[in-house]
């Protein structure tokens, strides 16, 4: 039963079959209509809904502990539901029912901070306003405690009890105040993620749990060619194959088309059940145009970076004349740093469950972009944005993958040709085949000197721009996600450039965990400590003389407005203590730092590594040192930071996709490894206990971990590697050198 | 399922024992796995 008390208020409340009651008056904020997210229980406890979509990054647990904060409710006593897709498409623009919804940027925690705190505190005035009115005595003299409201003569009542009329209430007048952060009961303290005990006895659901009895299974085999097309067809043993229901052709996107609705042309394959339909792609026989990039290659693309790089390419930040700090330079450093495409691997596949019906779409899946995904629908069906309802599930990771919706759209054709619902599975070796890659790049650096003064400092790159293919994006903005002005070390040099040119590749791209921070980081924080090392200076020292003195610096690409140069060093200085830096090391072992600011977060590696005379490389522990302003879930937090290392720790050492004819060679974990737990070093997170706003922290962890270990490497034996992954190099050149 | 297998060949496993297990894990939980087998492994002794 749903019942509307009242309009007047902006209140709304729904009697669930339960008894429950949601509470949700949406306040007129600027327009926008923000409902609050809150459901009191007959019994008490507080469900508590999480707008964000979980990828592992730990939102169901810390968006909550916001709001549970200022509701002033025990947090053993929450419960928590993902929500699904909230969007108003009856006004213009349309809004966010909950607020924003995706997962990516590093964004959940300093979206919500604000206005989950503001759900919680109204709720809870709201709660009290109700006690005020039962009891005929002004709100001013009651108080709140772990849910229940008291009265200073010591009566109390529960919040169960007073939810039905709280939901009634007109909605506070202005904003209910906010607690004092002394106050903090819950953010600040370690919370275990809330669903744990369901996600180690396997009751998690997940995507691939998740899709309703009524779908078929799709399997597509995709053309392996970027942009290639299908030439043959013959699917007659596929259809013989028992379970198997139906044989589709999918046309791919056209060459001149954006790559966002999907990726490639291909056949799919619709069954009663997963093993039939792969069993049913198996016993298709199917030829392949091979495209206009069959000849791309690893070596084609890495000449294009020569050639490129030789040449002029686009200014794209000018400061100061780097020619004429060169010109009077007493030294000058440069180096090459070559980084490879990767693929996001998330653990769970891609997959979809689709429903069209009556003009209705029915979508369940792990996503990242919950919000893009009515309009992909009503492209491809002519559904209107309205009628499309969107679930989503626990993903089983995210890094950037889940924030294009392509899988979907190939569930929507498959089921719109075939008029069943559809659940589209993506195998191992479709998902290592077909992604939105991390772009490759090749960095020349350059800086001179002036004694020990850095006065110059070039950075010119030749990448293939993430933003490939996009609608409605102009070439001359494409270096845009490949270079961040205002990174280390602007207005931090005298004279700086940056130029980009730009390599022409098929190879689709995206969002890689940190995209354009993973590689710069890289060049940047080893060309510090090549810069050092050739000017007779300590690596840290050199990093903390040009970070200088602790100053706001303005940054105006994502994670600004500004840039803390303090809060870096601090950070800085805090792994490099941790790692025992500059203490006297027995010969073959080595320490090396980097540091890194990172969409409104400051992180910085110190790793320890041995070096046999073999070259066998022996990581001896990693500390990484974060400030993401106040830490809401601690141990969320660690679990980020360690999650992050690792992941760029198998970035750096293990993990490339090479492309030969215009297609991906890498199969599986077997030649795109994970991090083995036997090379896993031991990792100390160590967080700082800042009152500053908050950052996100899903994306710090990772870009200072391989520079760190580069320059650990170079400490140690000498040998400075300048390309990604490690993979052997190290034991060629401690061969080489004899 | 590898560590219940661990634990009844080795109830005290080692680092080195623990570092035998070969599953792989995409999110990172590498430390966090290391930690939870030896304090199942403390528990299961009656130690914790």
């Amino acid at each position: 039963m749903s019942v509307a008390l009242s309009r007047r208020g902006f209140l709304g409340v729904t009697l669930a079959s339960s008894g429950a009651l949601w509470l949700q008056p949406a306040q007129a904020q600027g327009g926008k209509r923000i409902g609050l997210i809150v459901r009191i229980e007959p019994d008490n406890r507080v469900t508590i809904g999480c707008r964000n979509a979980e990828i592992g990054q730990g939102v169901l647990t810390s968006l909550p502990m916001l709001i549970a904060e200022e509701l002033d409710v025990r947090w053993a006593d929450v419960q928590v539901e993902q929500l699904p897709l909230g969007v108003d498409f009856t006004v213009q623009p349309p809004q966010w029912t909950w607020g924003p919804q995706g997962a990516g940027g590093s964004t959940s925690i300093p979206d919500c901070w604000g206005d989950h705190r503001q759900f919680g505190a109204d709720a809870r005035a709201l709660l009290v306003a109700a006690a005020a009115e039962r009891w005929g005595v002004d709100a001013s003299r009651l108080s709140t405690h772990e849910g229940s409201v008291r009265h200073t003569d010591g009566r109390s009542l529960r919040y169960a009890d007073l939810a039905e009329r709280a939901a009634a209430l007109p909605a506070p007048a202005g904003k209910a105040p906010l607690k004092d952060s002394s106050l903090f009961r819950i953010i600040g303290q370690p919370q275990r993620v809330v669903d744990a005990r369901d996600i180690v006895t396997g009751r998690a659901r997940y995507g691939l749990d998740s899709a309703p009895s009524d779908a078929l299974v799709a399997v597509m085999q995709r053309c392996p060619h970027f942009d290639g097309r299908v030439a043959t067809v013959d699917d007659r043993a596929a259809r013989a194959v028992p379970g198997v229901i139906d044989v589709i052709i999918i046309e791919g996107p056209k060459v001149t088309d954006p790559l966002v609705e999907h990726l490639a042309a291909g056949v799919a394959v619709v069954a009663r059940d997963t093993w039939s339909a792969l069993r049913g792609r198996a016993a298709l026989k199917v030829t392949w145009h091979a495209g206009p990039h069959a000849q791309e290659s690893t070596a084609s693309f890495n000449a294009q970076c020569e050639r490129l790089l030789a040449a002029a390419g686009q200014v794209v930040l000018d400061q100061g004349s780097v020619d004429q700090a060169a010109g009077v330079a007493t030294r000058r450093v440069q180096a090459r740093y070559q980084l490879p495409f990767a693929n996001h691997a998330t653990m769970e596949p891609q997959n979809a469950y689709v429903k069209l019906e009556n003009g209705r779409a029915l979508v369940i899946v792990p996503t990242q972009s919950p919000g893009v995904i009515p309009r992909r629908v009503m492209n491809l069906t002519g559904i209107a944005r309205e009628n499309v309802e969107v679930r989503m599930t626990r993903a089983g990771g995210g890094f950037g993958r889940r924030g294009t919706v392509d899988y979907v759209c190939e569930a929507v054709l498959i089921a719109k040709a075939t008029g069943r619902a559809i659940q589209i599975v993506w195998t191992r070796e479709d998902d290592m085949h077909h992604d939105y890659f991390r772009p490759a790049g090749w960095h020349d650096l350059k800086a001179s000197l002036d004694g020990h003064r850095v006065t110059g400092w070039h950075h010119k790159l030749a990448s293939a721009s993430k933003h490939y293919r996009r609608a409605g994006q102009k070439d001359e903005d494409l270096w845009q996600p490949e270079l961040y002005p205002d990174d280390f070390p602007a207005r931090l040099v005298p004279n700086l450039r940056l130029e980009w040119c730009s390599v022409q590749s098929g190879v689709p791209r995206g969002s890689w965990r940190a995209p354009a921070h993973w590689a710069n980081a890289f060049a940047v924080q080893s060309f510090v400590d090549e810069v050092a090392h050739a000017s007779g200076q300590d690596p840290l020292a050199l990093r903390l003389a040009l970070l200088g003195a602790p100053q706001q610096l303005p940054y105006a690409q994502h994670g600004g407005p500004q840039f803390d140069t303090g809060r870096l060093a601090h950070v800085l200085k805090l792994a490099a203590d941790a790692v025992g830096y500059g203490r006297t090391r027995a010969a073959g072992s080595g320490v090396g730092l980097a540091c890194h600011f990172t969409f409104g977060g400051y992180a910085a590696h110190a790793i320890e590594v041995s070096v046999s005379k073999a070259g066998e490389l022996k990581i001896e522990r990693i500390v990484c040192a974060v400030d993401c302003g106040r830490p809401i879930n601690p141990m969320g937090l660690e679990a980020q930071m360690q999650g992050g290392t690792i992941d760029g720790l198998a970035a750096a050492l293990l993990q490339e996709i090479t492309i030969k004819d215009g297609a991906v060679v890498e199969r599986g974990f077997a030649d795109y490894p994970l991090l083995p737990l036997a090379q896993t070093p031991p990792l100390q997170v160590l967080v700082v206990h800042s009152s500053a706003t908050p950052s996100g922290a899903g994306e710090m962890g990772i870009p200072t971990v391989a520079p760190a270990l580069a320059n650990a490497i170079f400490n140690a034996c000498g040998v400075r590697l300048r390309r990604l992954p490690v993979k052997n190099q190290l034991r060629e050149a401690m061969v080489a050198r004899g | 399922m590898a560590t219940v297998e661990l634990l009844r060949r080795k109830p005290q496993p080692s680092a080195a024992d623990i570092a035998v297990i070969t599953n792989l894990c995409r999110c990172g939980t590498h430390v966090r796995l290391r930690k939870a087998i030896t304090l199942a492994a403390q528990r299961m002794q009656g130690r914790a």
